[in-house]
């Protein structure tokens, strides 16, 4: 009772209408500059993955071709009774030829610029909603 | 089914917006409630609530769930920004939190008892008991509001202060007591 009666004198004070509206609005600013910052960031990184990503690209086709990969796969097509017979030779095969150095380097930097566009594209949409 | 704080948090991380408001909306009275009788003034607690779901909105990223609760780290953020703004204005001095051995003397304060029916009815007026709560020292304050309007356990009142329980019951009764004595006080002035 005695404890009833101190939290009847501290009871809760409603706030005034308009201050979440207030508050809300605020941290909305708020949101809207970080992610005008946070979209440069992403932006930068993607731009910078797409630079790498066309010579890797190219290194990493090269490297198909160098490494008989390509060969090993066009059989899929031209010969497919020898790929289902010697089908555990043929992935083997197929694996050894990957050029595992330039997929290495590869997708990392795929990654990367996926990463990138998605934050950016997710910070745009924020920035600017 | 209502969502918990870490809920609605966790979504608001996932990019669901509208969590944050929810987090406002649940949590604004008692921020506000806590901040307008400890500042005592109606526009500086605006200001300070708005200063406060911002804090704790950059911030959120930091809270930790198994620490304390949402609720207990939001009122640490207010009562944090409020002491700040007091002492901008130079209304407090660091003294006023000093810790001291109040435990020691938990048990030979009065008890604070009931109030008496006179008292009481001026309790009722929220004039009153603003004027009365600002003649207590700030952590006297805080103790009564966190306790009673905010209705935080001791236990969280001193994981949030940093002290021992014992010496946040010791001080939530001699809070009591000096409460009843500005009140008391505040009888002939308002006669005369």
């Amino acid at each position: 009772m005695k404890k009833a009666q101190w939290h009847r004198i501290f009871s809760p004070v409603i706030p005034p209408a308009k201050l979440k509206a207030r508050i809300l609005a605020r941290v909305s600013e708020l949101e809207r500059a970080h992610a005008r910052v946070r979209a440069g960031i992403f932006g930068l990184i993607a731009a910078a993955s797409a630079v790498l990503l066309v010579p890797l690209a190219q290194y990493t086709f090269a490297q198909f071709y160098a490494s008989g990969f390509a060969s090993y796969l066009s059989l899929l097509i031209s010969d497919q009774g020898l790929v289902i017979t010697y089908w555990r030779e043929f992935v083997l095969s197929l694996v050894e030829s990957l050029p595992s150095i330039a997929l290495l380097m590869l997708l990392p930097v795929a990654a990367a610029l996926v990463w990138a566009l998605r934050g950016a594209l997710r910070s745009v949409r924020i920035a600017y909603a | 089914m209502v969502k918990s704080d870490e809920e609605l948090l966790q979504e608001y991380a996932q990019g669901r917006r509208e969590a944050f408001s929810e987090l406002v909306e649940r949590h604004l009275t008692g921020v506000y409630s806590f901040l307008l009788r400890f500042v005592g003034d109606a526009q500086d607690a605006q200001d300070i609530s708005q200063e406060t779901f911002v804090k704790a909105w950059r911030a959120a990223a930091t809270y930790n769930a198994k620490k304390s609760s949402f609720k207990t780290w939001l009122l640490r953020v207010a009562r944090n920004a409020a002491v700040d703004h007091l002492r901008r204005r130079r209304n407090i001095s660091f003294s006023e939190f000093e810790g001291e051995h109040e435990h020691l003397i938990a048990e030979t304060v009065a008890d604070p008892g009931e109030l008496p029916e006179e008292l009481l009815a001026k309790a009722e007026d929220a004039q009153t008991v603003m004027r009365a709560l600002h003649e207590l020292p700030a952590k006297y304050r805080e103790v009564l509001l966190l306790y009673y309007t905010n209705e935080l356990t001791f236990e969280e009142l001193g994981a949030m202060l940093g002290e021992p329980q014992n010496t946040i019951k010791s001080r939530h009764r001699r809070a009591l007591i000096a409460l009843r004595e500005a009140l008391g006080r505040d009888a002939p002035k308002q006669a005369k």
